[in-house]
């Protein structure tokens, strides 16, 4: 089955484009195409797996390329890439995009264009897809780019409203900023290696590190601009912004995209190359730290967030830091493990948030209360979530946070006891807030703004939820130590290594995350401390979180004034220099030069013969001399 | 002494010429244009061309000048001597006139017909250093006499027969040009 | 033989032709023009002369074209006069600088 794995991101781009000619206006006809499409390539990814699972470990590693381009004497190719990264990638990408499918069934209901938004799911999942599969540079910078035009057309669904359309304008220009340095990256390996193959790519900058043929920080000066681009898909600091805007989406969009899967390309890049990036300690040291920097700073915001979407924006971005935290300091079978599990739990709390909001058509926290009641399955599912994410064993975000701060703690990274700590600190901040959002929104007495009748969203939509609640709790079983498939899997480098469960962490991060749940109870349960006396007394912090540090303020002020600066000054001179001086001026002189021209045809015959005879001396002269 | 009549002859015909192009009276131009004309005849006989020292007589002065004296009389303007004679290109001209004479001297002073000596190419012989020999040895003289010449002039083969012609026909359109020209429209 | 030099033949042909631009280029009238030009065929008519009695022991080329010369020069002078009486005969004037109805 592996030979055809082709025809995996080949199978939604078909959906596409059925929808978009044929099935426009059917509504159920397209939803339907899409669905399908989507479980055959879940049930396809299930098949491949189990073949690699056949081959023996060193050699589960197979790449297909064709002929896509050809200026000779260099070629680009098409291909597809089967190893244990890219299938797990396969699997996690089909499911959860499976389960959303079926899941916006109820959710986008009543739209108009519920058509277009199938056929959109079906091309952002092709674009993921592709890039998931993709075995060179090119193409995967392709995929990458696909990626954000279908992000862009998701955020933007609900263009009409201003703030979508603005959401999905930033969401794109924010990616592109990243991308550039991507670009950069992939030309200069292009241009340093002659190919744009990964397998090659990687034994040729083996081969030329060890014969030294490479300036020191070569390698990664390339990753690091590869990593540009890791930074913007994965909205890591300080291109996070785009996130939480992105928000204006509709509810599964964002669990999809914004979750599970777009935003993790970045992290699936960086593991990607990670031949390349391992090379250099000073490339992990900077994933390393703008993980681990991102992973704090955005959890501290999301404290002091009121939309619900908004909170879940801000976890995604301190989760993908974890992510990003864990493969710089050399983790990296950690961070593919975490990327996994959360996955399945953030996939789960954003469909559980769009099932709140479809429900009480609101996202402010505290205009609800005590949906539990209500809303059973919602609930319980949500409270399994949060209790992953947590850090609670035995759910699933246990097992892969504690890989992820052993694997810290254990690293020979500068400064890693300061990342332990800001990581450990992080996954209390992490407990809170989540365990905030869950009191309030859950329990608790529902106020009076809520007026009408609040009942259970249907089960197209609560079946997913479920399916996704049960994995919330045993995926994180498959790298039970003693066990370790995962870690058996997916590895880097010849050996798995089995060694990253520590049992003192262990206790420790769970230790913090039952503190950061209690703590929270306190604050929003139990009402033993009250909240706003507490923001009241740090008022400033408290603006400052509440107004993400004000970033957004700070980058529009660099546009208005640095960009449009400059974009005013290239004005300036385009209106009057090149369009004054060179377009006008040119037929200015032209003109003036003609006039002066004019001149020479006095009529005047004997003029005519001064100018030949003089000719005659100069050319003699000219001659001669 | 027949060289030094040479050189007053070419001082008459230098100092006329200059009058001729340089007089606000036409007819006094005219005039002195006779003067140098036969100065020039007088230097063909130095260049042992008596025939054609006779017909530039006949031709330039006899013909020419009474042609360019009748033109004179017949386009009298009353405005005539008052307007000036040279015009504004007054300056460039001399320029002119004088770099090329200044530049055909210095090539004329260069080049390798120094001296008495007539070069002598000889049929046959490789001719490039011309700065030289003396006259010597065998040379075949040419009859220079008009006999000489009409033949030249006459023949076909290996004269200027063909050219002769033409030149015919020219003097037979100029002559009818001319009338045609010139003549009153029939009113 | 005489034994002036052929240079100072060319000389003299060259001052006659200088003087003849001169005439061609700074006078108003136009039969002064026809007076210029008649020099400078003169000048060059002494310089083929000459040329051809120091160049090769007297070719007949020489006085040959200056025949034709001669010939040539006549005729255009009595087309030019003729021209210059129909031209007078139309604007009343024979200055050059007056008759410059190519321009404009």
């Amino acid at each position: 089955m592996i030979q055809y794995s082709w025809l995996i991101p080949v199978l939604p781009v078909l959906a596409f484009a059925i929808i978009v000619l044929l099935a426009r206006n059917f509504k159920k006809l397209s939803a339907f195409i899409s669905v399908l499409t989507m479980a055959v390539c879940f049930l396809f990814s299930c098949g491949i797996f189990l073949d690699l699972l056949k081959l023996d470990p060193s050699v589960r590693l197979v790449s297909m390329s064709w002929s896509w381009l050809a200026v000779p004497p260099w070629e680009a190719h098409i291909g597809v890439l089967i190893d244990p990264l890219s299938v797990n990638m396969l699997l996690v990408v089909t499911f959860i995009s499976l389960l959303v499918q079926i899941y916006s069934l109820g959710y986008m209901h009543d739209d108009e264009r519920f058509s277009i938004y199938y056929s959109y799911l079906s091309l952002f999942t092709a674009s993921m897809l592709g890039l998931v599969l993709s075995n060179n540079f090119l193409q995967i910078f392709v995929g990458w780019e696909l990626v954000g035009l279908s992000s862009y057309l998701l955020v933007g669904f609900w263009y009409f409203k201003p703030e979508a359309a603005e959401a999905a304008k930033k969401a794109f220009i924010v990616n592109r900023i990243g991308d550039v340095g991507f670009l950069i990256g992939v030309v200069m390996i292009g241009m340093t290696f002659s190919t744009f193959d990964f397998a090659q790519v990687q034994d040729l900058a083996a081969q030329g590190i060890a014969n030294g043929t490479y300036r020191t920080g070569f390698i990664a000066l390339i990753t690091l601009f590869l990593f540009c681009g890791a930074i913007g898909k994965s909205a890591q600091f300080p291109l996070h912004v785009w996130l939480p805007d992105a928000m204006e989406g509709p509810t599964p969009v964002s669990a999809l995209i914004h979750a599970a899967t777009m935003v993790a390309a970045g992290v699936y890049m960086v593991a990607r190359t990670y031949a390349l990036f391992s090379t250099d300690p000073l490339s992990m040291t900077v994933v390393a730290y703008v993980g681990g920097f991102t992973a704090f700073f955005a959890a501290s915001i999301a404290l002091a967030q009121d939309d619900i979407k908004r909170i879940l924006a801000y976890s995604t971005v301190s989760q993908l830091g974890y992510m990003m935290l864990s493969l710089g300091v050399g983790g990296y079978t950690p961070g593919m493990f975490h990327l996994t599990t959360h996955a399945c739990f953030k996939a789960l709390l954003f469909l559980g948030a769009g099932s709140v909001i479809h429900a009480v058509h609101t996202n402010d926290i505290w205009k609800m209360g005590g949906l539990i009641r209500p809303m059973k399955i919602t609930g319980v599912t949500f409270l399994i979530a949060a209790l992953a994410i947590s850090g609670i064993p035995p759910f699933a975000g246990f097992w892969s946070k504690d890989e992820i701060l052993s694997a810290v703690q254990n690293s020979t990274i500068s400064g890693h006891n300061l990342l332990f700590a800001a990581g450990l600190f992080t996954a209390f901040l992490t407990a809170f807030y989540m365990f905030r959002l869950f009191f309030v929104v859950f329990l608790g007495t529902s106020p009076d703004a809520q007026d009408h009748e609040v009942h259970e969203s249907p089960w197209v939509m609560t079946v997913p939820l479920m399916i996704l609640a049960f994995l919330s709790i045993t995926v994180g079983w498959i790298n039970w130590p003693g066990f370790d498939a995962f870690s058996k899997f997916l590895y880097y480098g010849p050996q798995p290594r089995l060694e990253n469960f520590n049992g003192v962490t262990a206790f420790i991060s769970s230790l913090v995350g039952l503190f950061g749940i209690g703590l929270s109870g306190l604050f929003y349960y139990w009402k033993v401390f009250s909240a706003e006396k507490f923001s009241e007394m740090f008022k400033p912090i408290y603006l400052l979180l509440k107004n993400k540090y004000y970033i957004d303020e700070f980058y529009d002020w660099i546009i208005k004034k640095i960009v449009f600066g400059l974009a005013s000054i290239f004005s300036w001179f385009d209106k009057n220099i090149i369009d004054g001086i060179v377009v006008d001026g040119t037929g200015w002189t032209t003109r003036k030069l003609g006039g002066l021209l004019r001149l020479t045809q006095t009529g005047y015959v004997q003029n005519y013969a001064l100018v030949i005879f003089s000719a005659v001396a100069l050319i003699y002269l000219l001659i001669n001399f | 002494m027949a060289d030094s009549i040479f050189y007053i002859i070419a001082g008459v015909i230098t100092a006329s010429a200059l009058m001729a192009v340089m007089l606000r009276n036409l007819f006094h131009c005219a005039l002195f244009l006779v003067v140098a004309l036969f100065g020039v005849s007088g230097v063909f006989l130095y260049l042992n061309v008596e025939f054609l020292a006779a017909v530039q007589v006949l031709i330039y002065v006899g013909a020419v000048t009474i042609l360019i004296i009748f033109g004179i009389m017949l386009t009298r303007n009353v405005m005539d001597e008052k307007t000036k004679v040279i015009n504004n290109q007054f300056f460039f001209a001399i320029v002119v006139a004088l770099f090329f004479i200044g530049i055909a001297f210095k090539a004329v002073s260069h080049s390798p017909f120094q001296g008495n000596n007539h070069p002598t190419v000889l049929a046959g012989q490789n001719n490039e250093n011309l700065v030289m020999a003396p006259v010597s040895g065998p040379e075949e003289v040419k009859r220079t006499d008009v006999y000489a010449l009409g033949s030249e002039l006459l023949s076909t083969g290996k004269g200027f027969g063909y050219a002769f012609e033409f030149v015919s026909i020219l003097l037979l359109s100029v002559l009818v040009g001319a009338i045609v020209v010139a003549r009153k429209e029939p009113s | 033989m005489s034994t002036i030099p052929i240079t100072h033949f060319l000389y003299l042909a060259l001052i006659l032709f200088g003087i003849g631009i001169f005439g061609v280029l700074a006078r108003k009238n136009a039969i002064s023009v026809l007076m210029g030009v008649e020099l400078m065929l003169n000048g060059v008519n002494i310089n083929f002369l000459a040329f051809a009695k120091y160049w090769n022991w007297y070719s007949l080329t020489g006085p040959v074209f200056v025949i034709f010369v001669i010939t040539v020069g006549a005729a255009e002078a009595a087309v030019a006069l003729a021209i210059i009486i129909s031209v007078y005969r139309q604007w009343k004037s024979a200055n050059v600088d007056e008759v410059h109805y190519l321009r404009d």
